[in-house]
């Protein structure tokens, strides 16, 4: 590993302002200020939060990129490049589009990298664990990475940590866990996902370590996030943590949260492949005192029951944190967005997880997941009773016989139950699954949910033109 | 102290107020008074009776007024004058008594502590006079002299003169301290905080922004209840572009003329309309809005994102309350059954009495808070058309908006002697970026030409009752001209506006703003 900055990696800055400029500012000169970060003539990469398009926090404090690249200037940086993956396949073009980030970052000084454009972005195949790794060039290559992250909660690890930052240095289709069963193992019981997703996030983070890493919590999205939706809410702590060992500094971030290194796994996994400072005993603190700026906050729900809908029953079997958080995030969104549709719809069940209990109505069931739809095949609720009809005269005749006045038990038919909606997957592909719901309702049924796609579209697919067909539809991944 | 004018007609006021309860029917009296800060005439026993009801629900709901005029400078005592106000009825100004001005000897800085000098004065006026005195308003001197040049304007200044100085009083008095009440009522906290939202921007301004934008009308605003019923005739008088006035008439509405229905509306507006000549007249049922005000002045500024949803919920819920709690005549276009039923058939629902009152703000804020973010400064950029030949009116109104955790918590005027020199005023990345380094990172920039806001204002305000379907359009389509119309960077909401026909757009938009249900 290259030797990325003269400071000391176990100093971290705790820095409080009323200003993210100054706080930045502060917490790098407890450093040792930026030169000891970076070399003149040196190419930095500085990685940032690129999510969607959409406004703060979901992407970055633009106040506190713009301090950072001006100090980068400052030292003598000859080439500042910005960027990131955005999540969910979104082009950052789109990004762009909406943010108008490019021409800004130019005036700045430094270039906005769109990692979608295959024509300048090249990327080269790294080999960690077994594992090849496509991983860009141009970080590879710059002299500096410096990691700016916006902190906010998050449902997996309690917070946006600077570690899952960097995960996004790799694409979307990169960065997908797939399912890899053990033989002897319990997928499910042992949350193989989210181990195979911590490995996969160190491993990206070991390619090239950061030489400055920033924790922007100086706004802290609590509630609902790290997307901004109907239970979000900012709050203001002016608190900006700063250090060269990006696992240290997640550790303080943590602590300032009120979490334990024993609650964070991805913190447990990084200490045991020693890939930083775990003992906050061994960490240089500077600056604001640890204990009397530690803050509480609403971290988002650990339970999916907990995310209260409108006309929405949820029952959930178990489940691997893949699809939880998939859920998590199609759950809030219907709670944002689809407010009025759900009112009309009345009785929606949805079933997540493997072996979930049986729906509370036959109506409008949506099954996420491959767990759910494999363990539920075969269940009640995917036939229903159809009483047939009877022949009139024969109807008829009967009741004109007074003497057979017994009555006759209806007949019924058993027939599938076509208010399904299977939203297949491991875990199910948001965009996707919104595209399935939308078909199976039709627009008439879910307008705000129609209008909604439509924005979407405009950024991530465009290739969804055909009709919409109503009732029994499968959702294809 | 006092300017003459403000003095003959407060006394009476007084005057007037007292002979109330010794009258078997004081509407006989017909009496004419000026209400107080204006120079509206009225009858006496309609300002009465406005103060009965406004002032308890509003200001304070006990008995006993104390008015105390203070020094602006630092000196032993800085009393400059103590009136002892004693009620029969809350609110309701009848006596006037002069106290002598060491009392209770006040210090400039005792001001800070305003509940020690209320419970001074009333354990004192308890003991000397009697009378227990429940609220205590403090004025300063120097905003007793700007109520006095207030007063001035009166005789060789057209209403909207006058209006725009009282706004200026108003505002002046607020930011300034120069009034304080204990207890301090909602209303007055909730107008001290709004305006601290403003920055370098004048009410008064913004009042003759949107004046010169409106057409020239003359509507009746009925407000009707079981307990007082009074109309207010406003009338805008345009003889060109520059000379316009506003014509303001308050007065009762006599139960024994209009009758009201269950939901206390006038049963014959039309009879209304006819009888006091006006275009349209509006009636609200006076309960509804001040139930609604009383609410909104509770809350504290800047709105909580909730309280926000929650008051946006209660207006559009009275928007859809036709025949409920307003009404209007003539009635809108759109609420005539037949013309809704052929809008129908193209697929379009516009049925504003069904208006999703309870969905349309989440959805509105849930789009806001995704594409523009909690936290956001955005640049308004009013133009006007360059061929108004008005060189003043061509200058741009520049305004940045700041907003946190989704609520608007700062609009601040750029003057143009802060506008930036030097910046190509054509390349909107230029601009934001120029803004940007000033100000910290501008989010959007909205451009928009007056003719839109006059537009807005004609389509949903004062021409409401013609509204219809192409209104609507013609909205949608002067919203997609870049000339009239930017967001800079362009929102995807914003885009798909563009990008589809202006009927699709509005055909989605409705689905979403209109209940499904016709019942």
């Amino acid at each position: 590993m290259k030797q990325n900055s003269k400071v000391n990696s176990t100093d971290v800055s705790i820095t409080k302002n009323d200003s993210p400029t100054k706080a930045i500012n502060n917490g790098i000169e407890l450093l040792g200020g930026i030169s000891r970060f970076i070399g003149k003539e040196d190419s930095i990469f500085i990685k940032i939060n690129l999510r969607a398009p959409s406004g703060f926090p979901i992407n970055v404090n633009m106040d506190s990129l713009r301090t950072l690249i001006t100090m980068c200037k400052v030292a003598g940086a000859k080439k500042i490049y910005v960027g990131g993956f955005p999540d969910y396949g979104v082009k950052t073009s789109a990004i762009n589009d909406t943010l108008g980030l490019k021409p800004y970052l130019e005036n700045l000084g430094a270039e906005l990298i769109s990692w979608d454009d295959p024509a300048t972005s090249h990327f080269s195949s790294i080999e960690v664990n077994e594992k090849n790794i496509e991983y860009s060039t141009r970080v590879l290559e710059s002299d500096k990475l410096i990691i700016l992250n916006q902190v906010s909660v998050d449902p997996l690890f309690k917070c946006t940590l600077s570690l899952l930052n960097c995960y996004s240095l790799v694409s979307s289709k990169s960065q997908k866990t797939g399912k890899i069963m053990r033989s002897g193992k319990d997928y499910l019981l042992l949350d193989q996902f989210r181990q195979d997703l911590i490995t996969n996030i160190l491993d990206v983070f070991s390619i090239k370590k950061p030489c400055l890493v920033i924790n922007d919590m100086f706004y802290f999205l609590e509630g609902a996030g790290p997307f901004i939706y109907k239970d979000s809410n900012l709050i203001h702590t002016g608190l900006v943590v700063s250090g060269s060992d990006a696992v240290a500094v997640d550790l303080i971030t943590l602590n300032l949260l009120k979490i334990d290194l024993l609650d964070s796994d991805i913190l447990l996994e990084a200490r045991n492949r020693k890939l930083g400072i775990t003992n906050v005993s061994e960490i240089n603190l500077k600056g604001e005192n640890l204990d009397a700026n530690k803050i509480v906050v609403n971290f988002s729900v650990d339970k999916l029951n907990e995310i209260t809908i409108n006309n929405t029953y949820l029952q959930t079997g178990r489940i691997c944190s893949g699809c939880f958080k998939e859920a998590y995030h199609l759950l809030n969104f219907m709670k944002t967005q689809m407010a009025k549709d759900l009112k009309y719809i009345r009785n929606q069940s949805m079933l997540i997880g493997e072996n979930p209990l049986e729906p509370e109505t036959v109506e409008n069931i949506i099954v996420f997941g491959d767990c759910a739809v494999k363990t539920t095949k075969n269940r009640d609720f995917r036939y229903i009773q159809v009483p047939t009809k009877d022949n009139i005269i024969k109807t008829v005749g009967d009741k004109v016989k007074k003497g057979n006045s017994s009555q006759k038990k209806p007949i019924v038919k058993e027939k599938i139950n076509k208010s399904i909606c299977e939203l297949p997957g491991c875990p199910p592909d948001m965009h996707t699954s919104l595209n399935t719901i939308l078909k199976y309702y039709g627009k008439t049924q879910v307008p705000n949910l129609s209008f909604y796609y439509a924005l979407l579209n405009q950024d991530i697919n465009k290739e969804s033109k055909k009709p919409i067909k109503k009732k029994g539809v499968t959702g294809d991944v | 102290m006092f300017n003459e004018d403000l003095r003959k007609n407060w006394l009476d006021i007084l005057k007037f107020n007292s002979k109330v309860s010794i009258v078997e029917n004081p509407r006989i009296l017909d009496e004419k008074v000026r209400i107080p800060l204006t120079p509206i005439q009225i009858d006496a026993f309609l300002l009465y009776n406005l103060f009965a009801i406004l002032y308890p629900q509003f200001i304070n709901e006990q008995h006993n007024i104390l008015d105390i005029i203070v020094s602006d400078f630092d000196i032993d005592n800085i009393v400059f004058g103590v009136y002892l106000y004693k009620t029969n009825k809350p609110g309701v100004h009848e006596t006037v008594e002069l106290l002598p001005n060491d009392l209770v000897g006040i210090k400039q800085e005792n001001l800070e502590d305003i509940n020690v000098i209320f419970n001074k004065f009333q354990s004192s006026i308890l003991k000397d006079h009697g009378v227990k005195v429940n609220s205590i308003r403090i004025i300063k001197k120097r905003g007793l002299d700007l109520i006095n040049s207030h007063y001035e304007k009166f005789s060789n200044s057209t209403n909207l003169d006058i209006f725009r100085s009282f706004l200026d009083l108003i505002q002046t008095s607020l930011t300034g301290n120069l009034i304080a009440m204990y207890p301090e009522p909602n209303i007055l906290k909730f107008l001290r905080d709004n305006l601290s939202l403003l920055e370098d921007i004048r009410l008064s301004s913004i009042f003759a922004f949107i004046e010169d934008l409106i057409p020239s009308f003359n509507v009746l605003v009925a407000a009707a209840s079981n307990q007082l019923s009074f109309g207010m005739n406003l009338k805008k008088i345009e003889s060109n572009k520059i000379n316009s006035d506003i014509e303001v008439k308050i007065f009762p509405i006599e139960r024994e003329d209009y009758d009201l229905n269950s939901y206390g509306l006038l049963t014959d507006i039309k009879l209304a309309q006819q009888t006091f000549m006006v275009e349209n007249i509006y009636n609200i049922n006076l309960n509804v809005i001040l139930k609604f005000f009383s609410e909104l002045f509770e809350n504290d500024i800047p709105f909580d994102k909730g309280i926000l949803r929650l008051f946006f919920q209660k207006f559009l819920y009275g928007i859809r309350g036709h025949d409920l709690h307003w009404k209007m005549y003539p009635k809108p276009k759109t609420f005539n059954p037949l013309i809704r039923f052929l809008i129908r058939l193209l697929g379009i629902d516009l049925n504003l009495q069904k208006l999703s009152h309870w969905a349309i703000p989440d959805y509105i804020f849930g789009l806001f808070d995704t594409f523009v973010g909690l936290n956001a400064k955005i640049l308004l950029i009013i133009t006007s058309d360059k061929k108004n030949n008005d060189n003043n009116s061509q200058t741009p109104i520049t305004i940045l908006l700041e907003i946190e955790n989704g609520s608007l918590t700062k609009v601040k005027n750029i003057p143009d002697n802060q506008q930036l020199s030097g910046v190509d005023h054509e390349s909107l990345d230029s601009i934001r970026f120029a803004y940007s380094e000033r100000f910290g990172f501008i989010t959007n920039i909205l451009i928009l030409n007056k003719n839109l806001i006059e537009t807005i204002l004609n389509t949903f305000i004062f021409k409401f009752h013609k509204i219809s379907l192409f209104s609507i359009l013609k909205v949608l389509k002067m919203l997609k001209k870049p000339q009239i119309f930017q967001i800079y960077p362009e929102i995807p909401p914003y885009s798909l506006l563009k990008r589809k026909s202006s009927f699709i757009f509005l055909k989605d938009l409705l689905k979403i703003a209109i209940d499904k249900h016709i019942f």
